[in-house]
């Protein structure tokens, strides 16, 4: 054990601010001209600025060398998605370079990665993620999503529910069980790669508690897949949304987004000091939840950073979870402490006003902290929710 | 950075390990005090392993490591509830004399220190002083100086042979350091039990009168030696409370496998099981901020150090905290017996909050300029420098 500096890393942040500071504004553009189009800004903006980051080099940081990622470490690939947050450039796709790339390039075909990796690389385009229905969440082997081969073809038929971003998306990973004709009994999780534009997929929106259009219940009716879209073996898909899944859990913490979040409170609850005259005693709880707020994001902070160090090591089974609960619990309560900040302000709420959390804006986004407030109560139930995450802590700690 | 021991790390932490297991039984009655000349025997042992010297210099008889591999050690002594005055002697002192004394004193405190052959204690905090100034005054006098007021140590030690006590010193009351030697007339040493089972002093010092040879260094010097020591402290103590707090949680799996209750294991309830959870959670973030704090000491500049130990000092006391609240609930009955080492633990946990600056003094520590870094709207992690208790100039 040592901490000793690595100064690619000091040098990498630099190169990064300058990069963003440089390109960031070719995202000006896209100027949403009403907020319903907000949403297909967001998009586009997404599509281009992935583009500038592969152009860089940039856009998929952990994937290995061979199919286009830098060959870093994970410290420095941190350092990358943290220095661009910090800039305040968009997400890039999470579930195609995080999830779908990874285990395309771990388990696919060379025609798989031939045809797929480019496309997510340059963020062309853009995956869902068909995993969760109505009755299968975290307990995915409950799925009811049939495929049944029908020459060298899946016929797939299903309802996929809380899939986010299916609006956008050109391609879903799905998972399906497969029946053999005259065969009832099933086999176990397959996992295909389902274009979305093909005849008998159909998309509706399930608007969320906020009142806004993130997820989706996708409609699978007689879906015909070619066979060449069936990822590593039939039946075996749990391995390979398994592998997926272990790679959502350190994403989904999104400490970025946290730093700026617990930066936005820390102004609200300093300007709301300063308007009250007061001394900013200890006695005033917002701003001893800010404080602790402040030191549980350093331990998550390093926590995440550890995670980065010790790679696909097996320490990494514990310590993903624990990062995705606390870290996902602490996005919740600091929504709550907003939400607790701005009063009875809190009362008027409009979905379709403006929703989105502007860091470091003016004092006006009330509606925008309601609507974080709402959003939030996701974060302990989307990726596994956190009842899913204790029972992974605990069947390791006590070796079960 | 790598988190990973080395094997030379490794074979450390495992002779460390040995040597407390053979050492220091777990449970019992721990409040009987030790007689001295078993904890002289215990502590020249120690010093054999290397492990008083690891972050001292090659010239005063030290291996020349760093601070990870002092944190390896407080993490096995907390792990065993070890009582052996590594702290105070080692870190607090060990560092105050290591960055502040001459050179020649440095080689007479410090040789003999790591060698096992003396212990020392370190005397620069007072009760209830979180705020910054203290009472103890060293008059100069034609001959040195006379001291009076009351010292608080909190990680003492009765057979201490030198103390390193802070004082107020001359008309502009600039801090002192000196080294007070414990025969010395005028200075009384008081002991008391501890929450802990420990032992802790204080030294009353009713005007004391000292060579003027006994002083270390005096203002900046003086005051930049004891936050140096103290965040060194901060850092060993949270370690041990490290150790513990592994302890502990290995101790309540254990249990909820092999505690049967209405004909299954606590371990096949979901509800225990997610107290476990939180208690790894809490265990593994502490661990997390720690070595931050680590990272902090090893690389980054004064501000970035004082923030960075205050952050792990000010989670790890609540963390410490609730990890033991609940590895006492989950014992049931069992843990709230003194003579289980689960109530030895907890109080341990316990007390660690209590050292070195309680929770709440880190946590205003943080407080009292985080309205300045938001005003210099940064994002990185730069809170400007504030002193901890008991070393202001």
């Amino acid at each position: 054990m040592d901490f000793k500096m690595d100064s690619r890393q000091d040098r990498l942040r630099a190169e990064v601010r300058t990069f963003a500071r440089d390109n960031l504004p070719r995202l000006d553009q896209f100027v949403a001209p009403s907020s319903a189009s907000v949403a297909a800004v967001g998009r586009e903006q997404m599509r281009m600025w992935t583009g500038i980051l592969s152009a860089k080099g940039w856009s998929v940081p952990r994937w290995p060398i061979e199919w286009g990622g830098p060959g870093w470490s994970g410290d420095l690939a941190a350092i990358l998605d943290d220095a661009l947050a910090e800039a305040g450039a968009p997400m890039t796709d999470p579930i195609g370079i995080g999830f779908v790339g990874p285990v395309l390039y771990t388990f696919g075909t060379q025609r798989q990665k031939d045809k797929y990796l480019p496309g997510i690389r340059n963020g062309e385009v853009l995956w869902c993620q068909g995993f969760s229905e109505s009755a299968a969440g975290s307990d995915i082997q409950s799925i009811r999503t049939m495929a049944v081969k029908v020459n060298d073809t899946y016929l797939v038929n299903g309802q996929k529910q809380w899939i986010s971003n299916a609006h956008n998306a050109n391609m879903m990973c799905a998972l399906v069980k497969v029946q053999s004709p005259g065969n009832r009994r099933q086999q176990g999780l397959s996992f295909l790669l389902i274009d979305m534009r093909t005849d008998g997929v159909s998309v509706a929106p399930t608007i969320s508690l906020d009142g806004r259009h993130w997820i989706n219940e996708v409609s699978l009716e007689n879906v015909v897949v070619p066979e060449e879209n069936l990822v590593g073996e039939q039946g075996q898909g749990w391995i390979y949304a398994r592998f997926l899944l272990s790679k959502e859990r350190a994403v989904v913490a999104g400490l970025p987004m946290l730093r700026r979040m617990l930066l936005e409170l820390q102004t609200m609850v300093a300007e709301r000091q300063g308007s009250h005259g007061t001394t900013g005693a200890l006695g005033d709880p917002l701003r001893r939840t800010t404080l602790r707020l402040q030191i549980e994001l350093a331990a998550l902070e390093f926590l995440e950073y550890r995670l980065m160090e010790i790679g696909d090591r097996s320490e990494a089974d514990l310590l993903a979870p624990v990062l995705k609960l606390r870290a996902c619990e602490w996005r919740q309560k600091i929504s709550e402490a907003m939400f607790d900040l701005i009063g009875e302000s809190g009362l008027r709420y409009s979905a379709s006003r403006d929703v989105t959390l502007k860091y470091r804006q003016e004092p006006t986004q009330m509606n925008a902290i309601v609507a974080n407030y709402l959003f939030q109560r996701s974060a302990t139930i989307a990726g596994g929710t956190s009842e899913i995450q204790r029972n992974i802590i605990a069947s390791l700690a006590l070796g079960s | 950075m790598n988190f990973q021991l080395t094997s030379d790390q490794q074979i450390l932490v495992d002779s460390i390990r040995r040597y407390c297991v053979d050492n220091f039984p777990l449970g019992g009655n721990r409040q009987a005090a030790q007689s001295e000349p078993r904890l002289r025997d215990q502590w020249s042992s120690f010093a054999r392993l290397g492990a008083t010297g690891v972050t001292f210099g090659n010239d005063v008889g030290g291996s020349a490591q760093s601070l990870v591999e002092l944190v390896l050690i407080m993490q096995e002594l907390g792990r065993r509830l070890v009582r052996l005055p590594f702290i105070t002697c080692v870190v607090l002192a060990g560092q105050i004399l290591d960055y502040a004394a001459d050179p020649q004193r440095r080689l007479e405190l410090l040789s003999p220190m790591i060698a096992g052959e003396s212990l020392l204690a370190a005397a620069y905090e007072e009760e209830n002083c979180d705020n910054g100034t203290m009472n103890t005054q060293a008059s100069p006098t034609p001959r040195g100086y006379r001291i009076s007021g009351c010292k608080w140590l909190p990680c003492g030690h009765l057979e201490a042979d030198m103390f390193i006590v802070s004082a107020y010193c001359g008309l502009n009351s600039h801090s002192a350091l000196f080294a007070v030697p414990r025969s010395t007339e005028g200075m009384t040493i008081k002991q008391f039990a501890t929450l802990d089972d420990d032992v802790a002093l204080e030294l009353h010092f009713d005007d004391a009168e000292i060579p003027a040879s006994s002083m270390i260094a005096d203002g900046n010097r003086a005051s930049a030696a004891m936050s140096h020591a103290h965040r060194h402290g901060i850092v060993a103590l949270c370690a041990e409370a490290m150790g513990a707090m592994e302890s502990v949680v290995t101790a309540t799996a254990e249990h909820l496998k092999s505690r049967v209750a209405y004909g299954v294991p606590l371990s096949s309830l979901q509800v225990l099981q997610h107290k476990l959870a939180d208690m790894v959670a809490e265990r593994e973030l502490s661990r997390s901020v720690m070595y931050r704090a680590i990272n902090a000491l090893v690389n980054h500049d004064e501000p970035t150090m004082e923030s960075a130990v205050a952050t792990a000092k000010a989670y790890m006391g609540d963390s410490a905290r609730s990890i033991a609240a609940t590895a006492l609930q989950l014992h049931g009955a069992a843990g709230f017996a003194r003579d289980n080492v689960i109530s030895s633990y907890f109080k341990k946990l316990n007390a660690f909050g209590l050292r070195l600056g309680t929770t709440d003094h880190h946590v205003k520590q943080l407080a009292g300029h985080w309205d300045t870094r938001v005003r210099q709207s940064t994002l990185s992690d730069q809170i400007p420098n504030q002193a901890p208790s008991g070393a202001r100039t």
